[in-house]
């Protein structure tokens, strides 16, 4: 969801602003202040501190990530949830994982081709109408006086992570997606 | 039908086309798409996009795992 070097602002920017509202909705106030100041990050990221670049791969190097992955597996998978714990993991988590996601370069030396963009329009296409659907439940169900009538994605997940192997299972799919957008974004 | 029952169907219904859409595109010999790796592999070398993705999927977590759902 980026526009391309012509235009400094990230679509990202927009799809946080519209979640950040949503969770104002919601009456979230933990999840606004999430979206509203990672969507500022992404902003000024593409912007003011556009030519500040990290050293991320040296963190992302080697067997770093291996190890860094199979600790929080033994550390989120096998313990409660919401507990001060999880908070603790979480809140030194997010600085690790936005240096290692700024990394040395801001945009591709190749532009898209044809293929490219299809694709992205395509995948585009799918998550919006996705997200429009998720965000639709999510207004009913508090509109409605009905529980449950129009549940959203965490209402029907929820459930299967009260199982300790739905909660396992949940953790490691999640953690391998956060490997694979770590390796592969700092590529 | 109830309410219940078309929210789900909607979600189950945009996963089926997710993955059809991924399924014939896996191999990147489809004439007009990438496969999502090939397009991921491209986007990620946008700051933006690695930021925002990397931030969402910290809120998963953060959401299931330290945060209570609401129902």
């Amino acid at each position: 969801m980026q526009n391309g070097s012509r235009h400094p602002v990230s679509l990202w920017v927009a799809a946080f602003a519209l979640t950040a509202a949503l969770q104002i909705f919601r009456g979230a106030l933990e999840d606004t202040i999430i979206f509203v100041a990672g969507g500022l990050l992404i902003l000024l990221s593409t912007n003011v501190l556009a030519k500040i670049n990290l050293p991320s791969a040296k963190l992302t190097a080697g067997s770093n990530l291996d190890w860094a992955g199979m600790i929080l597996l033994f550390a989120l998978a096998f313990t409660p949830r919401h507990t001060f714990f999880n908070l603790g993991i979480f809140v030194l988590l997010l600085p690790l994982v936005l240096f290692m996601a700024w990394g040395a370069h801001s945009e591709p030396v190749r532009q898209l081709t044809k293929r490219d963009r299809a694709t992205r329009f395509a995948w585009s296409a799918w998550a919006i109408v996705m997200c429009l659907w998720e965000f639709s439940a999510n207004i009913l169900g508090q509109l409605s006086k009905v529980p449950d009538a129009f549940p959203t994605i965490s209402v029907l997940v929820d459930p299967i992570l009260k199982l300790e192997l739905g909660q396992a299972g949940f953790v490691v799919v999640w953690l391998l997606v956060g490997y694979y957008l770590l390796k592969a974004g700092i590529k | 039908m109830s309410t219940h029952a078309i929210t789900v169907g909607g979600y189950l219904v945009l996963l089926a086309l997710g993955f059809v859409l991924w399924f014939t595109t896996r191999t990147d010999a489809h004439p007009r798409l990438t496969s999502l790796s090939k397009m991921f592999e491209h986007l990620l070398r946008y700051r933006g996009t690695r930021l925002g993705l990397i931030i969402f999927w910290w809120w998963l977590g953060w959401h299931f795992l330290v945060n209570v759902v609401q129902y």
